[in-house]
């Protein structure tokens, strides 16, 4: 997944374009490898059953985890909504996103499937929805917040209130986020490394662009 | 203030009831003085006392028109009812009653898409010139925009009295949205059959549009304020009569059919 491809500029309406440009190359890209294969490929049946199940959990009334002490999906919801308000909005500083984080991981240790309750059945049921989502949003809110926290600047929307100024050296970098295991880690990487991999792109830039690109 | 009362239906296709639910005033920042719109508090149901309360629902700003429930026995969009201009009482909150129920407030509303499949298909008309040019005056681009506003929330579909009545039913009659859309096509300035009074734009029934007796229930409820029964099904009904039914028009067309061979 590419996010932030958008460096600094404000967010405002770039999905619209994003949704446009990834679709169609995922579109074609998914077209190009299903031209390759010989056969359709088969779902292994032993992963779907685990899904089902996974997502099912919450329905289980033999579940260990006793009523009184499951987890609403919406609670969760509410917190991690207040965490991301106060502790990563504009104008943040590195103890607040460190505070923020822990609370993030709190949040990821209770939002477990098999401990929320749910009311009703599985037919169009939101609370049922939001409890499978809640495990992306804390993902994805783990991977704002590190990014946030070790790109000590302030630049564009990121603006940290113990970095206000600019850092040029972090100009030049991408923060390139990793899940693996259920463990996140966050890298600086050279921004323009793989420029000179696509000359179809580099020939769209302008001089002045050309040299700040080539000096990276 | 004191607290509130909710109404909310709760069911599926196999039935269901009408479930009390009181609202706190003040919990969770709701307060109902203020800009609260009932879609808020079916959300504040959701996340405190009914997590699986189904809700069909989208953009918050009555823009994407899902969010269609009947309020009080209004056929209103949820995001743009504020609880304030409600009378004091109890709120009653049902799904939308001409089309079936899947569950809670939601609908399906699978009958208008089968309508809309019966929108004739258009093309450009010819340019007035050489140069591929197409002259168009205002009014005429203020009609079709005005019947373009249209966010299909299918409130006019539900409160018409001819589908609530009679069901659904595609095939005998296709109601108010249809009808604004056929209207859009009919007067569109850039498209064929504008101005052609040879040539029917409509046909002898569109719709089933003769069964509309124009009680403007639609023009009544639709939350984009497009004038349906002013500025759709009248003129169409209009042109229905003048196309179809008026002798001098069918002498001329008796006229001209000779003429429109030779050329």
């Amino acid at each position: 997944m590419a996010a932030g491809l958008h460096g600094a500029a404000p967010l405002e309406g770039n999905s619209l374009s994003d949704l446009l440009v990834f679709g169609r190359r995922a579109g074609l890209g998914a077209a190009v490898y299903a031209a390759k294969l010989d056969a359709a490929p088969s779902v292994d049946d032993t992963q779907v059953a685990a899904a089902a199940e996974e997502m099912l959990a919450p329905f289980d009334a033999s579940s260990e985890c006793p009523r009184e002490e499951r987890e609403r999906p919406y609670e969760i919801e509410d917190e991690l909504q207040s965490t991301m308000q106060r502790g990563v909005g504009a104008s943040n500083g590195g103890d607040d996103l460190a505070e923020s984080l822990e609370k993030i991981q709190a949040l990821q240790r209770r939002a477990v499937l098999e401990k929320f309750h749910l009311d009703g059945d599985r037919r169009y049921n939101p609370g049922w929805h939001l409890a499978m989502e809640l495990r992306n949003l804390l993902i994805v809110a783990e991977a704002i917040v590190r990014s946030a926290h070790q790109r000590t600047e302030s630049r564009g929307v990121h603006s940290r209130v113990d970095y206000p100024e600019e850092d040029p050296q972090l100009g030049g970098v991408n923060s390139v986020v990793r899940y693996i295991n259920g463990a996140m880690s966050v890298t600086q990487e050279p921004a323009h490394a793989r420029l000179h991999e696509r000359a179809d792109l580099a020939e769209l830039l302008d001089e002045s662009d050309a040299a700040e690109y080539a000096d990276a | 203030m004191p607290d509130l009362t909710l109404s909310v239906f709760r069911g599926t296709d196999k039935g269901g009831e009408f479930v009390e639910f009181t609202v706190e005033h003040g919990i969770n920042g709701v307060k109902h003085q203020d800009d609260t719109v009932v879609l808020d508090l079916l959300h504040l149901l959701q996340a405190t006392q009914a997590g699986d309360l189904a809700v069909r629902w989208n953009c918050k700003s009555g823009r994407c028109g899902s969010c269609s429930v009947e309020i009080n026995g209004h056929p209103r969009l949820a995001c743009a009812t504020r609880v304030a201009d409600l009378p004091p009482g109890p709120i009653t909150i049902a799904p939308m009653k001409a089309f079936p129920v899947v569950k809670d407030l939601v609908c399906d509303v699978a009958y208008n898409y089968e309508v809309s499949k019966k929108t004739p298909a258009v093309q450009l008309r010819e340019p007035d010139n050489d140069d591929d040019w197409r002259t168009i005056h205002q009014i005429d681009i203020e009609r079709s925009r005005e019947l373009g506003r249209c966010i299909e929330c299918f409130l006019c579909q539900d409160v018409c009295h001819v589908i609530r009545d009679h069901g659904p039913e595609p095939a005998s009659y296709a109601g108010p949205r249809y009808f604004a859309r056929l209207a859009e096509i009919a007067w569109h300035p850039l498209l064929n059959n504008s101005r052609e009074p040879a040539t029917p734009a409509v046909s002898k029934n569109p719709g089933g549009l003769g069964l509309c007796n124009v009680t403007r229930c639609c023009t009544d409820v639709c939350p984009e304020g497009i004038r349906i029964t002013d500025d759709a099904i009248i003129p169409l009904k209009e042109r229905v009569v003048s196309e179809h039914y008026d002798p001098v028009l069918w002498v001329l067309r008796q006229l001209r059919r000779p003429r429109a061979r030779d050329g």
